[in-house]
């Protein structure tokens, strides 16, 4: 056991899996360092620093660099995992999907539906998400909704660096294709996280907080918000029980059933927009399942549904904080 | 002038507890009241307990308020006996200072030890030799102990160890047999220097206890086994593989319920590090090992054999685990402490009680 960043975690889990199966590699942009010319070895570890020290353990057999071209190395990504090999390839912003959306959503997606199963596709893309660092509008999205409409791609959302290690090595021995979202803000927060290998089952929240008042279920990033606003309102003698769903796809929607049915209250808070996101789907599927038990109206807290903004004042005001929390958790105290 | 008088302190019941709050007196001023006399009710973050007078006396001063925190080592109360004057209570009471050496501030170690080639993480509190050495049950760890270990550490020096497989210790175990791990105990206590200790251990770690007292009884000052197995006594067969198969959030919390005669005390903290240990794959594969070998040694200790040296047996009444069977007598010397609401965690479940247990029954084994 020793503290570590979810930056560092997320190394670990790649390493700890490439000594396991000799079939794990990474492919991505500047993973190796120096493609195309004679430069320096792993000079960035990728455009995250993420994999940095990898190459030199592993060599360039299994650390891949690409041309600047998601549609050439997530297609090879996907070809190489039918063809047998367990490919991890890195997709520098969940932006970008917008130039491989076929390779992921037609063919990685259906293979094994349209194979009936004969054949699988065991692909993670570890990708990054969120909003907070003036990238503008198309770096700085929450796309995982858009994964998880796609029946056979599974989407995990770690929201710490103990959560990313575990779930990215179930990812990795997945037979099915994983859409691994890192959000950028998180990669310096620092926990203590095992050294040895570990796996964390997809489809298990994690209970944050138990409280009995309202249920507040968060994602990623927006874990840490929610616990912030939490423990203010705790201090005013409301108690959340705050949960972490870890994965999108496959969602744990026992675990929220079961704090909904003792709480009544229901408040979801997601980085992604309001509009055919992972709050709406969680609202509509607890609304369905749960209506006899909810005291209250349902309530989502999200960015509105604009792209994400540039400018400092702009973004920070798009970005859901506490205090629209703890105002959202209040509003349902009031029925 | 001080003679007899004893203050009553606000015990530690944790590494992590700093303060406690006085909820309630149980005895009036002016009470006799005996060694297991529960005086006061005292919550903790983890806990709420009574403090026993731990002597025959008498309740003189309550000093703390119900109601308000008052820090490890302060004073709650005095005892002293009828024969001790009024004016002299009350000097000592103002010459009553927090300790200097409080025991918030008692020593506390956490270390890393190598024996028999494994890596062992040790958590060391107090100071006193032969000090007292706690070897965990199965699935367990050193911090399983926290709730007894600093009141323990009031009289000696208290060891606690992570054994192979477990905790922060090696992972990757060398050997899955009782054998090896008495023998880490032993290789343990030579890596730092103890020629004796008080040995504990509960549920598979008082099998251990009990093969290192058999093994080397003179390097055994005294044994206190806690929930453990033996021939009469077996372990209730469909829990250890319950426990290894729970692999979610629900099924390892319905499987801790079993531990405890009050399904309430499995935390949610708790199932949360039970599942981190057990998602560690190479504690699992500890863990199996371990399993299969306990279930087929053909020959353990028992703790109805006559003992080599000084043993008490603390059971819960409601312990599902390993249930003392109905005709089970200890046999000569041994004492029987059965516990009234308690299950296969007594020192989780009645933790005051137990650490007095086993203060006492040291206290005796060092008698001259």
């Amino acid at each position: 056991m020793s503290v570590k960043s979810y930056r560092a975690a997320i190394r670990e889990a790649l390493e700890h899996e490439m000594q396991r199966d000799p079939d794990v590699v990474l492919i991505g942009q500047d993973l190796a360092g120096g493609a195309g010319g004679g430069g320096e070895d792993d000079a960035w570890g990728g455009p995250m620093a993420v994999t940095k020290g990898l190459v030199g353990k592993f060599g360039r057999e299994r650390v891949l660099d690409t041309p600047v071209s998601e549609a050439a190395s997530i297609g090879a990504a996907v070809g190489a995992a039918a063809a047998g090999l367990r490919p991890v390839a890195e997709l520098m912003f969940c932006d970008f999907i917008g130039v491989c959306c076929d390779q992921i959503l037609n063919q990685a997606a259906k293979y094994r539906y349209t194979f009936g199963g004969q054949d699988q596709v065991p692909l993670t893309i570890r990708t990054t998400i969120g909003a907070g660092q003036q990238l503008g509008s198309q770096h700085s999205q929450a796309l995982y909704p858009l994964f998880s409409y796609f029946p056979g791609l599974k989407v995990v959302v770690p929201a710490t660096a103990y959560d990313a290690k575990g779930l990215l090595a179930t990812a990795i021995r997945d037979n099915d294709p994983v859409i691994f979202c890192e959000h950028r803000l998180l990669y310096r927060l620092r926990e203590d996280v095992p050294d040895e290998s570990y796996t964390i089952p997809f489809g298990e929240a994690r209970i944050v907080e138990e409280g009995g008042d309202v249920t507040v279920v968060a994602l990623s990033r927006m874990v840490h918000v929610a616990a912030e606003a939490v423990r203010a309102l705790r201090e005013d003698g409301i108690d959340c029980d705050l949960i972490d769903p870890r994965t999108t796809t496959p969602l744990d929607t026992d675990t929220i059933f079961d704090s909904v049915e003792a709480t009544g209250r229901l408040v979801i808070v997601d980085e992604a927009g309001p509009r055919c996101g992972t709050a709406s789907d969680i609202a509509a599927i607890v609304a369905e399942e749960m209506f006899n038990a909810l005291r209250a109206p349902i309530r989502r807290v999200t960015p509105p549904y604009a792209p994400v903004p540039a400018a400092p004042e702009l973004e920070r005001s798009y970005v859901p904080d506490a205090s629209r929390i703890i105002a959202a958790v209040r509003s349902v105290m009031e029925r | 002038m001080n003679e007899g008088i004893t203050p009553l302190l606000m015990p530690r019941w944790g590494v992590d507890m700093t303060e406690g709050k006085v909820v309630r007196w149980l005895v009036v001023e002016g009470a006799v009241v005996h060694a297991n006399t529960e005086l006061v009710e005292v919550e903790s973050e983890k806990a709420v307990a009574p403090v026993e007078a731990g002597a025959e006396s008498v309740l003189r001063r309550r000093i703390a308020p119900e109601g308000v925190m008052v820090p490890v080592g302060g004073l709650l109360g005095v005892l002293a006996p009828n024969g001790v004057a009024d004016a002299d209570i009350e000097a000592f009471v103002q010459a009553f200072a927090a300790p200097k050496q409080s025991v918030a501030a008692m020593p506390t170690q956490d270390e890393t030890v190598t024996a028999l080639g494994q890596s062992l993480r040790l958590l060391s509190f107090g100071a006193g030799d032969p000090p007292l050495l706690l070897a965990h049950g199965f699935g367990g760890d050193r911090r399983g102990w926290s709730l007894v270990q600093s009141e323990l550490a009031r009289q000696r020096r208290v060891i606690s160890v992570d054994l192979p497989g477990h905790g922060d210790s090696s992972k990757t175990i060398a050997s899955a047999s009782p054998e090896f791990f008495r023998d880490i105990l032993l290789a343990l206590m030579d890596a730092l220097g103890l020629a004796r200790v008080h040995l504990v251990g509960h549920s598979w770690g008082g099998v251990l206890a009990m093969a290192v007292a058999e093994q080397a009884p003179q390097r055994v000052a005294s044994l206190t086994l806690i929930g453990t197995a033996g021939q009469e006594t077996p372990v209730e067969a469909n829990y250890i593989r319950d426990f290894l198969d729970a692999a979610r959030r629900a099924e390892v919390k319905t499987v801790l319920q079993r531990l405890f005669a009050d399904p309430a005390m499995v935390s949610r903290e708790m199932v949360e590090q039970v599942l981190r240990f057990k998602r560690i794959e190479a504690a699992d594969d500890a863990l199996r090992k371990i399993a299969v070998m306990s279930h087929e040694a053909s020959r353990r200790p028992d703790p109805a054999a006559a003992p080599s040296v000084p043993t008490q047996i603390i059971a819960g009444r409601e312990d599902r685990i390993c249930p003392l069977g109905e005709n089970f007598t200890p046999p000569q010397g041994v004492v029987l402490h059965l516990l009234d609401r308690v299950g296969h965690m007594p020192h989780l479940e009645a933790p005051a009680k137990v650490a007095s247990l086993i203060n006492a029954h040291v206290s005796a084994a060092s008698a001259p």
